[in-house]
């Protein structure tokens, strides 16, 4: 394999600073779950802390791990995949603040936490994936006030999540929210914090940033899908892949399908080459092939993906092409791939 | 397998396209095969098992792991817990874009996996699970990490282990993910079996 993940520190931080500074005075949650994007949790949450940054949070309890070693006291870090006992209490041990958006999993907290177990509440605001529907609401919010009596949890926060399906569905799932936080403070619930947003309705619609952001793809430097350029923030992943032969008018690249590059980008796309960007002309399962420039060589680096700097698309450029998001060419990005930090 | 000349080469590289290099070798070895191509990370795990790594362009490999269209049994099966449930009502949607609306009350599950996990995010309202003998499908968009499944009148329960492909009425579900993604078999597999926690079993 003849490829590696680059990541720019400066990128990342760049993109940090961007974020930060359109959503304040709401406060980042960085998002970095699945390794941060594939891109390598460990270092991505050194950079965030060393930004400033107070919130990392990821679904999968290995990447919230990993964030809470890196990050230590210096950021809190949430965690909402809903987890059986053992996973729980161990999360809970490591300092880790959970999302729980089911009253089984409340109840299972409240009975493996050894010490207070600090948690965020999600309503369901019409995405019905996790989250507690709104009729049974003001019962989950009752339960959850006697359980904070009690001294087995504390309410932390109230959040959501919101499908983007359009503006108006979008605030009438913020209506939802509102509502809902209404109903757990009357159950006398105090949460320091609400978050509904993510990348997209955090950096355009104010009305959604509450007291905390979850950002994930913008922190990455990934646009969504259809969507505008963000002003400040690039790419801070490139997946670089080295020639390997040149054939005729053709070059030979070192990542392929089994590399976590879809096929179905063959003929579609362009990748960044010494001479700028050339025609990624099919997709192997270990190589891809390249239209070729004068004095390719083996060795020469090509762009797969990136901030652009060698006429490389970036992944969200890359997705659009396959009909997908941004994020996806990225997480599929093998793991057997090396990340490579770079300043 | 069977080369066109000579002994055939066994394609083992990306740690055996995401079946685990040492497994998949074992079973080579079993079969007769003694020549392999593996990355160069995997060299030495080949050669203790007395296999003979080659620098030559392997032999299509879809048959060894099983892949549809092959007649061979899936090497790998993909298996989810059932992570929460919860009613959905007529006219109520599901995840990103509501891009499935229920058109009568009905029981949801959310699974675990999703695009981050090799599972595409193309599959959300093409393809389903199996669940408890029943196919389930896929409603919604499928998201980084999770999925929702229309469970029906089924009885489910946290815990209760779902089947993305590889065994029963799914078998060969990974037809259906190419057609649904226009991705290929060995790239759809290979991609789950790197990212998931992965157990080898008898």
């Amino acid at each position: 394999m003849e490829a590696e993940l680059r990541i720019s520190r400066s990128r990342l931080a760049a993109n940090i600073a961007a974020v930060r500074a359109r959503i304040a005075p709401a406060e980042l949650l960085m998002v970095v779950k699945d390794d941060a994007y594939a891109h390598g949790v460990d270092a991505v949450a050194a950079v965030a802390v060393e930004e400033g940054v107070r919130w990392l949070g990821a679904i999968d309890p290995r990447s919230a791990l990993r964030a809470k070693a890196v990050a230590g006291d210096r950021a809190r870090v949430f965690c909402w995949l809903t987890l059986g006992a053992d996973e729980a209490a161990a999360t809970l041990e490591a300092g880790i603040e959970l999302g729980v958006g089911d009253a089984g999993y409340l109840e299972r907290i409240a009975r493996v936490a050894r010490t207070t177990a600090v948690v965020h509440l999600k309503i369901d605001t019409g995405l019905h994936r996790n989250g507690v529907r709104r009729e049974d609401w003001p019962a989950f919010t009752a339960r959850a006030a006697e359980l904070e009596r009690a001294g087995r949890i504390r309410v932390a926060g109230i959040w959501s999540h919101i499908a983007e399906a359009s503006d108006e569905e979008d605030d009438v799932a913020r209506a939802l929210f509102d509502a809902a936080v209404d109903t757990a403070r009357a159950a006398g619930l105090d949460p320091e914090v609400r978050h509904l947003a993510a990348s997209a309705a955090g950096w355009a619609r104010p009305e959604f940033r509450y007291d905390l952001v979850r950002l994930g793809a913008f922190c990455y430097g990934i646009r969504s899908a259809d969507g505008p350029e963000i002003p400040g923030i690039a790419p801070a992943a490139t997946l670089v892949a080295r020639v390997t032969a040149v054939r005729g008018g053709d070059v030979e690249i070192g990542v392929g399908s089994l590399d976590g590059l879809p096929s179905s980008l063959g003929g579609r796309v362009d990748v960044g080459t010494p001479a700028g960007p050339r025609a990624l002309i099919s997709v192997g399962l270990t190589t891809s092939r390249v239209a070729g420039w004068p004095d390719a060589v083996p060795g020469d680096d090509v762009a797969v993906f990136g901030p652009g700097g060698a006429g490389e698309s970036s992944p969200t450029t890359l997705a659009e092409a396959i009909g997908t998001v941004g994020e996806e060419p990225v997480l599929r990005v093998s793991p057997l791939i090396p990340r490579v930090v770079t300043p | 397998m069977r080369a066109a000349g000579g002994d055939p080469v066994a394609d083992l590289r990306r740690d055996a396209w995401g079946h685990g290099v040492e497994t998949v070798g074992g079973a080579v070895c079993e079969a007769g095969i003694v020549s392999v191509a593996v990355d160069a990370r995997d060299i030495p795990v080949v050669e203790a098992l007395g296999l003979r790594a080659v620098d030559v362009e392997p032999d299509p490999s879809d048959v060894l792991y099983g892949l549809p269209g092959t007649g061979g049994e899936p090497a790998l099966e993909l298996v989810t817990p059932v992570l929460s449930t919860k009613p959905l009502l007529a006219g109520e949607a599901v995840s990103y874009g509501y891009t499935h609306r229920a058109t009568a009350d009905t029981t949801i599950a959310l699974i675990a996996g999703g695009y981050a996990e090799g599972v595409v995010r193309a599959l959300g309202n093409r393809v389903g699970v199996e669940l408890r003998g029943r196919l389930c499908p896929i409603v919604g968009r499928v998201a980084m990490d999770v999925c929702v499944i229309d469970v029906g009148d089924l009885d489910v329960a946290p815990g209760d282990e779902a089947v993305y492909f590889g065994s029963g009425a799914v078998a060969d579900a990974l037809s259906a993910w190419a057609g649904a993604t226009g991705l290929t078999p060995a790239e759809l597999v290979c991609a789950v079996g790197l990212h998931v926690e992965r157990e080898a079993v008898s």
